[in-house]
């Protein structure tokens, strides 16, 4: 797949400060890609710079090719960008601000008045389309907004935090219209400080502090952040033959033991389950249950631990940058134990 | 300037849109073409009463030269009646003038703050409108409305004044060159020079109010330029208007320029909450 987006090392100052740091990003066509972080990460003062409304201080990025600052024009009739806030005019009806938009981007009349009804229509806003976008309620304006940014079928979309100010209810419609978005060619980036929506969304997510923490699929970074965990849940840890007796230490030597197979990481126990780190849980889980049926234990559940993105976020951007590098590709970090749990030092995978 | 036509689409679009919002604000409209027509009314009101002032022959002489500075064509002497009412008519011309001026001014001051207010400009900027058309679109959108209130309404006021006055008078003062080319000419041009004035003011001030004040202040050199010419220190005639019209024009072009070049994007994004 092409490359819509191209950014390398880009930055920007404000006085001595940097918003943005030595940023360096692909996007593809098709992919919708999730920008996460907190607040003053430096969302989006990003956005702006790609929509060509802040110059970069350092840095470059194209957009299908254009450089967003030699080709400001070219690269905004090639992108749609939706805000926080609708950005709408509130006198005007919704069809009238479509139409108004759309012709700010050359349509020919009739395209004007087709894309405007196609949108509304497909939004489910035809019937209000004489409206003033002032009557709307939030989320309305946001699904006009969203119309607006999509009139002149742009390559790509900028969406800054596109459901932040909406209800639930709101939040869903503009998040299933996201989603219906997938497959039609056009790249997303998506600014959210909403996990749930990042992980059901985006093909890929960066974590972003000022710089890029981290990059990948939304499923590299829970696995690349604490590494592949297999729990393992056993019904008679106090009664196996030739352990010692009582419950808790008879887990623990079992847990020693795991830990020296071949391909297992840490390995912790919490109650009766071991959570064994793993590279490879295809590869190495089948001979872990095998050495724990020779040891006479009753296994009740094997299963892949599912971290939530959430917690990887949350510990990504509470560290300094530095220790993650400038940028990470999710897929080469060095496995880190699962925080929460008490783990026992095995062989190195 | 790059980009074709100077009146393209977005141009047209955005003056479109500009009068689309000004359309459904009653405030806005009731200012922009109540006052003139208030004016008309005035003018003749003025007339209908100076039929009942009478003057010392002191008091027409000194008219009566004042008048022939403005008219110089006009050799005709004027009767008690008509110099005083062309006394009084005269200054309605600087009037006229400033018309146009004022509302327009208010809303080209609140064109780009408006925008930030209402949060719209982020998304207005990043479509492919370049500076120079949305600022064009924008002061064109604010003065046309002012100028055609103007027009109209001092067509009005020919026809009315018609009924009102001498035909000596009617030929010789109001519909004199002076006057013709100056609402023809002169006005346009001093609306424009004032929008371009209150963009400027509009890109650079981080409140519609601040705008609006600010803005305000451009009127005082024409209020100035009428109580001259009402004590005599200004003459207001043909050539005078021809000069100040070829400046003015010039001035609105280099302002619009001067509007583009100081329009920072970075810095309404960056410095204005």
């Amino acid at each position: 797949m092409e490359n819509l987006v191209v950014i390398e090392r880009l930055g920007r100052r404000y006085a001595k400060h940097w918003a943005v740091n030595d940023l360096t990003l692909n996007i593809e066509q098709g992919e919708i890609f999730g920008v996460l972080g907190p607040n003053g990460a430096g969302k989006t003062t990003i956005m702006r710079m790609l929509a060509c409304l802040v110059t970069p201080s350092a840095g470059s990025a194209t957009i299908c090719g254009y450089d967003i600052v030699r080709d400001p024009t070219e690269v905004r009739k090639r992108i749609g960008i939706l805000t926080e806030s609708a950005g709408l005019y509130d006198a005007l009806s919704a069809q009238e601000n479509l139409q108004f938009f759309a012709k700010l981007y050359d349509l020919s009349p009739d395209q004007v008045k087709g894309r405007a009804e196609y949108y509304l229509k497909l939004l489910g806003l035809w019937e209000r389309r004489r409206d003033p976008a002032s009557t709307f309620s939030s989320g309305m304006k946001q699904k006009l907004s969203m119309a607006r940014s999509l009139i002149h079928e742009p390559s790509v979309l900028l969406l800054d935090e596109p459901t932040s100010t909406l209800d639930p209810e709101g939040a869903k419609l503009v998040r299933d219209f996201i989603y219906s978005l997938k497959g039609q060619g056009r790249s997303i980036i998506l600014c959210t400080h909403n996990l749930a929506e990042a992980q059901s969304l985006c093909d890929r997510v960066g974590i972003i502090k000022r710089t890029l923490l981290r990059v990948g699929t939304p499923h590299q970074l829970q696995t690349s952040l604490y590494g592949r965990q297999v729990e393992f849940r056993l019904a008679n840890v106090g009664r196996l033959e030739g352990w010692k007796d009582g419950q808790g230490e008879i887990i623990n030597d079992l847990a020693v033991a795991v830990s020296s197979i071949d391909g297992v990481g840490d390995v912790a126990v919490t109650g009766d389950s071991m959570f064994v780190s793993m590279d490879d849980p295809d590869l190495h889980t089948p001979g872990i249950v095998r050495y724990l049926v020779e040891q006479g234990a009753e296994i009740i559940r094997v299963a892949e631990v599912e971290h939530s993105l959430e917690r990887a976020y949350l510990d990504l951007v509470s560290r300094p940058a530095e220790v993650w590098g400038a940028e990470g590709e999710a897929s080469s970090h060095t496995p880190h134990p699962t925080p929460h749990t008490p783990t026992i030092g095995g062989a190195a995978a | 300037m790059k980009g074709g036509k100077i009146i393209n689409g977005r141009v047209i679009a955005v003056i479109e849109n500009e009068w689309a919002q000004m359309r459904r604000n009653r405030v806005v409209v009731l200012t922009t073409f109540a006052p003139p027509f208030l004016f008309v009314g005035l003018a003749l009101t003025v007339l209908y009463i100076s039929s009942f002032i009478d003057l010392n022959p002191a008091a027409v002489s000194k008219i009566s030269g004042i008048l022939s500075q403005s008219l110089p064509s006009t050799m005709y002497v004027l009767d008690r009646s008509d110099a005083v009412r062309a006394a009084l008519l005269n200054p309605f011309l600087i009037l006229f003038e400033m018309l146009p001026i004022v509302v327009p001014l208010t809303v080209a001051s609140y064109s780009i703050t408006g925008e930030k207010q209402n949060r719209s400009l982020e998304t207005l900027l990043s479509t492919p409108i370049r500076t120079w058309e949305l600022l064009l679109a924008k002061a064109l959108a604010a003065a046309i409305p002012g100028v055609a209130a103007t027009w109209y309404s001092f067509v009005i006021f020919l026809i009315a004044a018609r009924f009102l006055v001498t035909r000596d008078l009617y030929q010789n003062l109001i519909l004199s060159p002076t006057w013709l080319i100056a609402i023809s000419l002169l006005t346009p041009i001093f609306t424009m020079f004032a929008v371009s004035l209150g963009i400027i003011i509009s890109s650079r001030v981080k409140d519609p109010q601040g705008a609006q004040q600010l803005g305000s202040l451009i009127v005082l050199p024409l209020v100035g330029i009428m109580i001259a010419q009402v004590l005599g220190a200004v003459d207001v005639n043909f050539s005078a208007i021809l000069t100040t019209a070829l400046v003015v024009a010039i001035a609105d072009v280099l302002l619009l320029a001067l509007a583009v070049r100081l329009f920072r994007r970075e810095t309404i994004f960056t410095g204005w909450k």
